[in-house]
């Protein structure tokens, strides 16, 4: 058999020089795109719209990758770019490429753009899933800023609207009413104490009880032998025993029906408050507007706050995961599993990535589309734990030809430890608002032709504690005020038109799913206080309308309901009362019967003790006379 | 049992040795089970095939058998070998030395797939031996 050959090709300098040629001519024709290619994904990714690269080189003798024309489209805006950027450079270092790290000793971001137009659309991505950590989240808090949206304003609306409910008790359930529920629960409380007494009351002594006792009594006489009198007198003590505990139940059922009698007045008085909780639950249900108005604030200025939050929120959900130091599954492929990526970081070791510094710089020329910005990024790297310092981020510019002054920008994002602690600042002095709705909805559309604003914000994430600070100014507004009803319409512009400044404050506590909002502004206390002007009286008038149609039915309900049950409480009595009497008349008479037997006693008592007292003295004399017989004393006769 | 069909001599050459069978089979189901080539081992590995001599068709069936079966869900128990042998604490001092040293982490041996892929690779050797004898005596026969 012919040998397939040994297993060395000893002859191996021909394919292994065609192997390296191909792995060098991949190197210089096509990792560039490829990376390129990779960037713009990744790029496009976080974005959540298009990102572009214009071209990108790699230097392997320089270390270094240079990346010009990056376009990042806007996703709200696709036909114009959030950001562009003519030129990147990365200068990486060696020792962390011998490791497989990218470790970026410096870099620079030079002349930017913001808001340019874009040659053609981007390409935006679909929202993620909600159930997407972290922006889900972030999502949350948005609702959670606007809980009662269209209910304040839209009340208030309707009413001035409709000049008023007509004839706002046509549809009123009063069955739901918390008066009826009051009452309902009181009638059926008190059908319970109806059977409990009935029960009570049938066990207790009848009339006879007491007739057979007293004719027990009758029946003693007393005895004409004296030393029948004790015994006798214990049998009425007993007779007289059992009268009295018959008596006491009688009596103490006799209590209790008193006592019901007074908690009546009470049960009845509770109905009375509950008059102020039905007026409430009306007005909620005829969405009678509550003239606090409280959280109209929150309302007009929530869209104009989620507005402002909207850029940090999102790049704040796309950053945040690969800040923290925790194991990722690598981003699935369509085809083959691609596995999870275990760190195994030495203490001085060094992370995947790390960008050491990076500066910012862009200079403006005389009409042209670019910013002055300054700034620099110190320290991102993907395990901070391995960093000495946290990832700091310092950006201060204007874009002139946007009419954007004073914008600044300042972060720490510490993730070296359990506990992240990341602090962000945001201001902008100025800068131009044009054809911008704050609140729009069937009734009224507010907002405003242009304007120039202002805003700062304060951002403090500790693990899952948010603190959250936000101003915003705008001043020489120009008024959008649109409503389909003149009187609504009348009321806006008299609120918003001297109006030409706009301050709103939001502050936010808590963890992301459950932030507690606290938002004020002058527009709100302004149109609260309009607002008031315009609804009290006929909020007044409609509320006199609902008590005095609650108070009627009320009374007639609770003359009802007290009559009832006074009623049952009278009939209770009058069964009582025969048996009290009976009672009172058994006790009384074996009072009497005991009284007579005592003073029988007594009689006989001091009878025997008077004759007992003269035997003692005729038996003194008779002692006496001896005496003076056997003794005879001279002189004494 | 005599193993012939029609091009085998094509797949497995004749006079083809025991280990470059098994080197066939260790090199095939090493580039199939790996989730792709953008690591240090597999371009040395492909590299060594400029030097070492290989039937390549069956090296080719072999690694395109190893790719299906991955896709087929064999990944799931790769991706679980994978991630067992990188967590085994014994071995933690040793990962996290390659981990820091230079030019390994290129291979992205911490990587639950590659490492995966590598344990089972080199685990069947047995197998691979058994299969590649059984292989050359139907041949020779």
């Amino acid at each position: 058999m012919k040998s397939y050959g040994g297993l060395i090709r000893w002859k191996f300098g021909l394919p292994l020089a065609l192997g390296i040629l191909a792995l060098v001519l991949y190197t210089f024709l096509l990792l560039d795109q490829q990376l390129r290619w990779l960037m713009e994904k990744l790029a496009t990714d976080a974005n959540g719209a298009e990102v572009n690269i214009g071209s990108l080189k790699t230097s392997i003798s320089g270390l270094y990758i240079e990346v010009q024309k990056v376009q990042m489209t806007d996703p709200e805006a696709p036909e114009f770019n959030r950001l562009e950027v003519d030129k990147m450079r990365f200068d990486l270092g060696s020792p962390g490429l011998l490791r497989g790290k990218v470790i970026i000793e410096d870099a620079t971001m030079q002349d930017i753009q913001i808001h340019a137009k874009r040659a053609r659309p981007g390409r935006v991505l679909p929202p993620p899933p909600p159930e997407a950590e972290g922006l889900g989240a972030l999502d949350k808090t948005k609702d959670m800023l606007n809980p009662v949206k269209d209910e304040v304003m839209a009340n208030a609306m309707n009413v001035l609207k409709d000049k008023g409910l007509v004839n706002p008790l046509k549809d009123i359930n009063w069955e739901d009413l918390p008066s009826r529920q009051a009452i309902r629960q009181i009638e059926g409380d008190w059908n319970n104490r109806q059977q409990m007494f009935q029960g009570m009351i049938g066990t207790l002594p009848k009339p006879a009880d007491f007739q057979q006792i007293k004719a027990e009594a009758s029946a003693i006489k007393p005895p004409d032998d004296p030393t029948q009198i004790q015994a006798t007198l214990a049998n009425i003590d007993s007779l007289k025993a059992k009268a009295q505990a018959q008596y006491d139940k009688v009596d103490a059922a006799a209590q209790q029906i008193k006592n019901e009698g007074a908690q009546v007045s009470n049960r009845i008085k509770i109905l009375d408050e509950l008059v102020k909780q039905d007026i409430a639950v009306l007005s909620q249900k005829l969405k009678l507007p509550d003239l606090d108005f409280k959280n109209l604030a929150e309302e007009i200025c929530g869209p104009e706050i989620k507005r402002s939050l909207k850029v940090f929120e999102v790049y704040y959900a796309k950053v945040k995961p690969y800040l923290e130091s925790k194991e990722k599954p690598a981003p699935s492929k369509p085809l083959r599993l691609a596995g999870t990526d275990v760190s195994f970081p030495d203490r001085n070791g060094l992370p995947a990535f790390w960008l050491k510094k990076m500066q910012i710089s862009s200079k403006e020329t005389a009409g042209g589309p670019l910013g002055d910005m300054l700034g620099k990024v110190t320290d991102l790297s993907s395990t901070p734990a391995l960093v000495p310092q946290p990832t700091m981020v310092e950006l201060e510019g204007n874009f002139q030809q946007l009419g954007i002054q004073g914008l600044k920008a300042e972060a720490t994002l510490d993730h070296r430890k359990a506990v992240a602690r990341d602090v962000i600042q945001v201001g902008v002095a100025s800068f131009p608002v044009a054809d911008r709705m704050l609140t729009q909805s069937q009734d009224y559309a507010l907002g405003f032709y242009k304007a120039q604003g202002g805003l700062n914000m304060n951002f403090i994430l500790e693990g899952d504690q948010v603190q959250l600070e936000m101003n915003s100014m705008m001043k020489q507004l120009s008024w959008k005020v649109e409503a389909q009803s003149e009187r609504i319409k009348a009321l806006l512009d008299s609120v918003f038109g001297p109006m030409t400044e706009v301050r709103i404050a939001a502050k936010a506590q808590g963890p992301w799913q459950s932030l507690q909002w606290n938002v004020t502004s002058n527009l709100a206390d302004h149109l609260r206080q309009a607002l008031r002007q315009a609804l009290s009286k006929e909020i007044a008038a409609m509320q006199d309308q609902l008590k005095q149609e609650l108070d009627k039915r009320m009374a007639e309900e609770k003359g009802k309901l007290e009559g009832r049950m006074r009623d049952q409480l009278k009939a209770w009595e009058s069964q009582l009362n025969p048996a009290q009497q009976e009672a009172e008349g058994t006790r009384s008479q074996i009072d009497a019967q005991k009284n007579q037997l005592q003073s029988m006693v007594d009689a006989k008592k001091a009878e025997a003790e008077q004759k007992i007292s003269e035997e003692k003295k005729k038996q003194e004399e008779k002692a006496k006379d001896q005496i003076k017989s056997k003794l005879k004393i001279p002189g004494l006769k | 049992m005599a193993f012939s069909f029609p091009g085998r001599s094509l797949i497995i050459p004749n006079g083809v040795s025991l280990i470059q069978l098994v080197l066939t089979f260790i090199y095939g189901s090493w580039l199939g089970f790996s989730p792709g080539i953008g690591s240090l081992h597999l371009v040395l590995l492909l590299l060594s095939l400029c030097i070492l001599r290989l039937p390549l068709i069956l090296l080719l069936i072999v690694t395109a058998a190893c790719w299906a079966l991955g896709m087929v869900g064999v990944d799931a128990g790769i991706h679980a070998l994978g991630l067992k042998v990188l967590r085994e604490p014994s071995l933690s001092g040793l990962w996290t030395q390659m981990y820091n040293a230079p030019v390994i982490p290129w291979t992205r041996f911490n990587n639950s797939m590659v490492m995966g892929a590598t344990v089972l690779a080199l685990g069947l050797i047995p197998l691979w031996v058994v299969l590649s004898l059984t292989l050359r005596r139907s041949v020779r026969a």
